[in-house]
């Protein structure tokens, strides 16, 4: 939706906390008029090491993390609000370069500046290595006593779904809990229908500490940006279907609006959700 | 098709690899002959096992190095084999916000082996970047590169900016990557387009021509 309003590819979507507040707020807004019950901040890539690889060179993450959550905050009426931390943008030694020590200084910030700002929650999303996911979750606890949801990546194979790192769903969503996790779960690259088969998976293992965020679709490529298909009515459908399943919150990741998340309460105004 | 070699590059082993590849050189094996029979067809074993869902990243990043070692051993030979477009130039790499390397890696390989003069920029590689690498290297082609949806659409980026910039006369561009189509290319203006490695220095070829 910021892209719609004027956001670069290249600009990280954080930094329009400062920039571009009002347009900021007035999607919180909508979510909340939408029927949304948990607000997620602007923080995703407000890490050292994601903005610290893009062209940011605004100065303090903190005013980036503090303004997100002022946003979202003065846009809830008794909504809950999600810190959203995403991952580094790197991969982790042996495989990549990254030290789990920077790693984790960087998640312990992020999470410090948010639980400061004044959080319900922590909402440790989109990562796609279990150990990554792991790292963040322990350095939100060592930052505040504030719930951890945690929330992977999975992808379609003829062998199942895996993160690309290799992790399955069932044996890392018990790591998470084991290590702390409130509620956990996954979010993006699967479309709804995909999402529902990955909780038909899993709920009956995990039940109500699951929680599902997928994308409107696939991503279909135009000159003009991406553009996920799936209606608010089709998303809506499956995410009912998930809901049914017990699991204990839903939502939307790439592609969603306030119309899709409108469309789900509506269908699943009859679920304990 | 060597398999211990092949084995060796699925692996991972980087040491192995480059010690296969100089032994089949020793042995009088060609290095275009190595590309072609053994490494470019074990790397499309790879990709088809990633779709399984039985390689994931710690492998492919092991692949991708085993074969950039075994590239290193190979460079200085592709470029004797080469058949003397050495005056033309290539630039390539993988767009900004992607890290995927490895048919980005093996095409280089081939253009290289084509006898192609190539700068290979990496991953994650930005619009202006291209563009300044491809002018102030005097490039006829750029090469680019996306494996995700979301950033394919900066391929088009790259188009716009070379067009803005006034080189449409003197640089082509060519995009390839697993989610792009010729279609892709044509809306957005690119002048080539590539399944894969095979076929890249073919149409690397035409559009170059096409550029006289």
């Amino acid at each position: 939706m910021l892209f719609e309003r004027g956001l670069d590819a290249g600009m990280p979507p954080d930094t329009w906390n400062l920039t571009h507040p009002e347009d900021v707020k007035d999607i919180h807004s909508r979510y909340v008029a939408a029927g949304a019950d948990i607000l997620t901040t602007n923080t995703f890539g407000a890490n050292s090491i994601r903005l610290g690889a893009s062209d940011y060179s605004g100065g303090d993450i903190s005013n980036i993390i503090y303004m997100a959550v002022e946003l979202a905050a003065s846009a809830s009426d008794h909504q809950r609000i999600a810190g959203d931390m995403g991952p580094t943008g790197l991969l982790l030694q042996p495989v990549g370069d990254l030290t789990a020590e920077s790693a984790y200084i960087a998640f312990n910030r992020q999470a410090k500046a948010l639980a400061h700002a004044g959080i319900d929650l922590f909402l440790i999303e989109t990562f796609f290595s279990l150990n990554e996911a792991l790292l963040a979750l322990r350095a939100a606890q060592d930052s505040a006593d504030i719930p951890c949801w945690v929330s992977l990546t999975f992808r379609t194979t003829r062998r199942g779904f895996f993160t690309i790192h290799g992790d399955r769903p069932a044996d890392s969503m018990e790591k998470l809990l084991d290590a702390g996790a409130e509620m956990v779960g996954a979010n993006c690259t699967l479309g709804s229908n995909e999402m529902k088969t990955l909780a038909e998976e899993l709920a009956p293992q995990f039940g109500n500490r699951l929680f599902f965020q997928p994308n409107a679709g696939q991503p279909i490529p135009t000159e003009s940006g991406v553009i996920y298909p799936e209606t608010p009515e089709i998303f809506a459908s499956a995410m009912k279907s998930i809901a049914d399943l017990g699991v204990g919150a839903i939502g939307g990741c790439c592609g969603s609006t306030p119309e899709h998340i409108r469309e789900l309460k509506l269908r699943c105004r009859g679920n304990n959700i | 098709m060597y398999q211990p070699l092949a084995d060796a590059l699925l692996d991972g082993n980087r040491e192995l690899t480059k010690e296969l590849v100089e032994r089949l050189l020793s042995d009088d094996i060609s290095a275009v002959e190595i590309l072609n029979k053994t490494l470019l067809p074990t790397i499309r074993h790879a990709g088809d096992l990633w779709e399984e869902g039985e390689l994931f990243i710690p492998e492919l990043m092991q692949s991708s190095s085993a074969l950039k070692g075994a590239l290193e051993v190979l460079k200085p030979l592709l470029i004797q084999d080469g058949s003397g477009t050495r005056e033309n130039t290539i630039v390539i790499g993988t767009i900004k916000g992607d890290i995927h390397d490895i048919g980005k890696t093996l095409v280089a390989g081939m253009l290289e082996a084509s006898g192609y003069s190539v700068n290979d920029l990496g991953a994650d590689v930005s619009p202006d970047r291209f563009i300044d690498t491809a002018r102030s290297r005097k490039a006829h082609l750029i090469c680019i590169s996306a494996l995700l949806t979301t950033t394919m659409v900066n391929q088009r980026t790259v188009v716009e900016k070379r067009n803005e910039t006034g080189l449409n006369d003197t640089v082509g561009i060519l995009v390839g990557g697993a989610p792009v189509t010729r279609q892709w290319a044509e809306r957005i203006g690119a002048e080539g387009y590539a399944p894969d490695a095979f076929s890249a220095v073919e149409e690397a070829a035409r559009v170059i021509n096409q550029l006289r």
